[in-house]
């Protein structure tokens, strides 16, 4: 076990220090020169050379990846070129919302996922599995911006339930009901895919273990539907379950940016767009250095959990 | 690091529905690809009106509008016309990445799987550090490099899916070589490469185009959803990412119509790739059925 957690922390640093040089190349190639941005148009070329100078830009590439990287691995992501506040500090508020959005999104992609998928598969076959299976086909088949307005539509607009946009409610500051209501759109639109691909693969789980022989023993001694979802089926489904979980919780962090444009959720994407168009650098490698850092840690954690439920994952 | 599924949708392991059901099925994803393909490729025929240009005192007419039978937009141009022509962007930025990161992930797959083991190594270390990318970070980052267009939007598409393909590629790459009739090949006097492209080759494909088909579908609400982010598609030209955003910015006049016809092309389109890629996967690849 600690082995098997030795090794996948290894491939995980491997992973991450590759994303660090992507991200950094990336950014390396990209057109538009920071430094005029700064100065503006009326720079002299001194002007100019004397600030590439300053910020290091005039350094061949790997000299300028190494001091980069030195500074990121001392917890120094740098400077907005715009604002001059630290990248840190423009990030992370955005990324704790960001990970409200999706820790509420999985929420329900695990709740609606497995109810339908449970129900399905005990009813395989039955007409109720067909239409909730067409119901997930025509999900999985909806985009996730489009789904979110029409959800403003019918539920902020028509029916005036719900707010359609942002995170808090000015004259309602800190109410955690507030915050509740401005969730719960952004967070249906989110988890509308997962709770689709959730929902195939727990009824494709129940119905191999309701297949198997140990159930049907326990159904001819009379065992109730229940306890044998309870016994049997949970155990069997859990383990897929929080493999995919993980992985919508990963995509969902990249994902959401398509819900927080469509509701103007102050998280991590808005941030990283606002960079971008800015040609913000130091925020732009930050931010996406966050995000992957982020997918990779929560795979770790997932694979560890696996191999905790299964110990004989750690020998594949 | 190990994935044991993917992000995008994976295709139903136990079928809802009866074998008799799901051919009908295709038929009907068949039929309905074959008429959106036809109304992209004939749009210049089939479209009653210019999808460019419009008359501003017809903006917002609602369907049903006499000679608009999808109604107008807030310029006064013709949704149908619009639609047919969005249907364009849309379905080549569905088809061509996912074609494109077929042919790059079978070359990569194969060699990963079937060369030698430090090649096929490094490989899926690579692969395995793309995955950390979010699609979207890829897609802002092309952007960043390439500027937005169509052509951006293929390249993102291609490099985003190159990772989840080759997975499975290689995935079946190395169920194929346990099944131990490569090495007999070999022994009967095959050449590498006969070996790889005869015997190895055909097999691993079949699961691979299963793949590819269930991706298209998503692909096009993705590709949409990048014009929708103003990364795609640049105005006054359409897909049907665009129309939605177009559509969204008249939605408060009560005038949803833009909206919706923008989004039910692209949910019926997926859908049809989606019910085309179960039925492949029925007639190609049945023990996965």
């Amino acid at each position: 076990m600690i082995a098997f957690f030795l090794r996948r922390l290894t491939a995980a640093i491997l992973v991450l220090a590759a994303v660090t040089f992507v991200v950094f190349l990336i950014v390396y190639l990209s057109p538009g020169d920071p430094v005029k941005t700064l100065l503006g148009q009326s720079a002299t070329a001194e002007q100019i050379a004397g600030m590439r100078a300053r910020l290091g830009l005039d350094l061949p590439f790997h000299e300028q990846y190494g001091a980069w990287l030195w500074r990121v691995a001392h917890g120094d992501f740098g400077r907005s070129i715009s604002t001059q506040v630290p990248a840190m500090s423009i990030l992370l508020p955005a990324f704790g919302n960001t990970l409200i959005l999706a820790l509420s999104s999985l929420f329900l992609s695990l709740l609606f996922g497995i109810a339908i998928g449970v129900t399905s598969g005990f009813r395989a076959g039955r007409l109720l599995d067909k239409v909730l299976m067409f119901f997930t086909e025509v999900l999985a088949a909806t985009p996730v911006f489009w789904l979110g307005l029409i959800l403003i539509w019918i539920f902020a607009r028509e029916l005036g339930w719900l707010p359609s946009s942002g995170m808090r409610n000015m004259r309602a500051r800190g109410s955690s009901l507030d915050l509740l209501a401005h969730l719960v759109l952004p967070s249906i639109a989110a988890s509308v895919l997962a709770i689709s691909i959730i929902a195939r693969l727990v009824r494709g789980a129940v119905i191999d273990v309701l297949a198997s022989d140990y159930v049907k023993i326990a159904q001819a001694a009379g065992m109730s539907s229940f306890r044998i979802f309870r016994k049997q089926v949970w155990r069997n489904i859990l383990p897929p379950i929080i493999s995919v979980g993980g992985l919508q919780f990963g995509t969902l962090f990249g994902g959401v940016i398509f819900v927080e444009a469509v509701f103007a959720w102050p998280g991590i994407s808005a941030q990283l767009f606002n960079a971008i168009t800015a040609g913000d650098v130091a925020v732009i490698q930050a931010g996406v250095l966050m995000i992957a850092a982020t997918f990779v840690a929560i795979n770790l954690v997932v694979d560890m959990v696996l191999v905790w439920l299964n110990p004989r994952r750690a020998l594949s | 690091m190990t994935m044991t599924a993917s992000p995008l949708p994976a295709p139903n392991r136990r079928p809802a529905f009866g074998a008799g059901f799901r051919l009908g099925r295709t038929a009907v994803a068949l039929v309905v690809i074959v008429v959106v393909v036809a109304a992209a490729l004939l749009a210049p025929l089939l479209a009653p009106f210019d999808p460019l240009s419009g008359d501003g005192a017809l903006r917002l007419l609602p369907p049903g509008t006499e000679g608009h039978l999808l109604g107008l937009d807030a310029q006064g141009r013709d949704v149908l016309s619009r639609l047919l022509w969005g249907a364009r962007p849309s379905l080549i930025a569905g088809l061509v990445p996912v074609a494109a990161a077929l042919a790059i992930s079978l070359v990569l797959g194969l060699l990963a799987g079937y060369a030698s083991s430090f090649l096929g190594g490094l490989i899926m270390r690579v692969i395995d550090a793309l995955f950390a990318f979010p699609m979207i970070l890829f897609a802002i980052a092309t952007v960043s490099l390439l500027g937005p267009g169509l052509t951006t939007i293929i390249v993102t598409i291609t490099v985003s899916l190159v990772p989840y393909m080759t997975r499975i590629v290689y995935g079946a790459v190395v169920g194929e070589i346990g099944k131990g009739y490569l090495e007999t090949a070999r022994l009967l006097g095959a050449s590498r490469s006969q070996v790889l492209f005869k015997e190895l080759l055909p097999n691993v494909v079949s699961p691979s185009i299963v793949y590819a088909t269930t991706l298209i579908g998503p692909m096009i609400g993705f590709s949409s959803g990048l014009s929708f982010l103003g990364l795609g598609i640049q105005p006054p030209n359409a897909d049907w990412g665009r129309m939605t955003v177009e559509g969204v910015e008249v939605f408060a006049q009560g005038a949803p119509h833009v909206v919706l016809a923008a989004g039910i092309a692209i949910i019926v389109t997926s859908l049809a790739f989606n019910w085309l890629g179960s039925g492949l996967r029925d007639i190609l690849d049945p023990q996965q059925g």
